[in-house]
């Protein structure tokens, strides 16, 4: 298999997006849900978990891409002009916020506003985090494929979608109603990343006869686009189950995946540059 | 104008025979598989069927390399030479993604990232670097750039259309290059 791909980078961009969109899906439904549809005790503790893992998952592959994995904290060393350096430190920080914020919600679920001000919180870094992780490959000017909005658009777009549908399709499987507002943030990450693909694939060297983008575009668009159908049509309910849970979110994932294979694929595979 | 050294590469006189190649490899003794200089080849439908270009590291003026390196294991020496402190090198490949001319080459057994230094050792002894000092054809020289480019003009956006040689504004390579077309 080609190694163009960048596997680890495609696991730590893809599953710490995740993770960020789940923890600020999860705070927006318990902030916004009635008190009937709050996640509360074991329901609340497994919901929290499956959002960190992804997290804890995509921070541990991205050391999997170092040459030199155990000297990782020299990557440390230059905040003033690395991308790479801010964003290390940044998903430190990130992570940190993340295990209190797990720590509160496994511990003591019932203290809802300490919970909530710990997912806040952890959100608004997993968000800044994200800013410098699209800086790192928006700052190249060489890669026009890399150095685009859609960079930004597709970044913030997966981390919506993946974080929202993962909190939507677990509500389906434990009976609740999700909150308004979490419609709102499937639908615009659907909007992001759909913008995302219209803008990068109008540049050229984009290979848009790869089945990757069309795998894309049918599991993750098409696939989040019947979620919300489903959704606003409150038909995610009484016969939804943690298997269909589960299996939807394996196919929507995939399709996120295969975009980031080819976002990494389309530029490293022209290497040398020149 | 703080000092900066360069390279002055004649695509007119280079004939490809890659001695620049084997003597920087032999001078500094890069593991298999990596070349810190090396002759790229064009062939076209054009007059200029077969060119070569020679290229290492460019000691850009505004090297990409240092910007982005996570360990900041890069620096410019007050001669405009941009070394690596190779012993801090992650491996990362930041540096790699970020040079215009893919300069940086990374070795998979050693877990880390090399590039020319431009014999900086040889120049503090009054030396050149060892690729100009091999090429028979002297299709590769050195010298202070500002020199250089008084001497010889580089047609960048011919260089561009013809070789695909990236846009120089984005770093500012030391180079001079002379086309066949000159």
């Amino acid at each position: 298999m080609s190694n163009h791909y960048e596997f680890p980078l495609v696991f730590f961009t893809t599953f710490s997006q995740w993770g960020i969109g789940g923890i600020l899906a999860l705070t927006c439904h318990q902030a916004f849900a009635g008190a009937e549809n709050v996640l509360q005790g074991k329901s609340l503790r497994i919901a929290a978990v499956l959002v960190w893992i992804a997290l804890c998952f995509g921070t541990l592959a991205s050391v999997a891409h170092i040459g030199s994995p155990f000297w990782f904290y020299r990557g440390f060393n230059n905040p003033g002009s690395s991308w790479l350096t801010r964003e290390a430190l940044l998903f430190m920080v990130t992570n940190g916020v993340a295990v209190l914020w797990l720590l509160s919600c496994w511990v003591t679920p019932t203290a809802s506003r300490r919970n909530l001000l710990l997912g806040w919180l952890a959100a608004a870094c997993g968000l800044v985090t994200l800013a410098a992780m699209t800086m790192i490959y928006y700052q190249l000017k060489i890669h026009p494929l890399w150095r685009t909005p859609a960079t930004w658009l597709g970044f913030y777009g997966t981390t919506l979608l993946m974080g929202f549908a993962t909190v939507l399709l677990i509500l389906g499987a434990l009976k609740k109603t999700p909150a308004g507002i979490l419609k709102w943030g499937l639908g615009l990450g659907w909007l992001l990343v759909s913008a995302a693909l219209i803008i990068r694939f109008q540049i050229p060297g984009a290979d848009a006869t790869s089945y990757l983008l069309w795998w894309q575009i049918l599991a993750t668009l098409a696939g989040a686009g019947i979620l919300l159908a489903l959704h606003v049509g409150r038909r995610l309910g009484s016969n939804w189950g943690v298997a269909a849970s589960v299996g939807y979110m394996a196919v929507l994932f995939s399709g996120e995946f295969a975009g980031r294979m080819l976002y990494y694929g389309n530029v490293m595979s022209r290497a040398p540059w020149f | 104008m703080a000092k900066q050294y360069g390279f002055y590469i004649n695509m007119e006189d280079c004939n490809g025979c890659r001695t620049c190649m084997m003597a920087c490899k032999s001078e500094n003794r890069t593991p298999s598989g990596v070349l810190w200089r090396k002759v790229r080849e064009f062939n076209e439908d054009l007059p200029t069927a077969q060119s070569f270009i020679t290229m290492s590291c460019n000691h850009c003026a505004d090297p990409q390399c240092m910007r982005v390196c996570p360990a900041g294991t890069y620096s410019k020496r007050d001669d405009g030479i941009v070394i690596q402190n190779h012993d801090d090198c992650i491996g990362c490949q930041m540096c790699i993604m970020a040079c215009p001319y893919h300069a940086p080459v990374f070795d998979p057994v050693e877990g880390k990232t090399s590039k020319c230094n431009m014999c900086a050792d040889r120049i503090d002894q009054g030396l050149m670097p060892r690729c100009v000092e091999s090429c028979p054809a002297a299709a590769l020289q050195f010298g202070d750039i500002e020199e250089l480019r008084k001497r010889h003009a580089t047609g960048w956006v011919e260089l561009e259309a013809l070789y695909g040689m990236p846009d120089p504004t984005i770093s500012g390579p030391s180079i001079v290059v002379v086309s066949r077309e000159k």
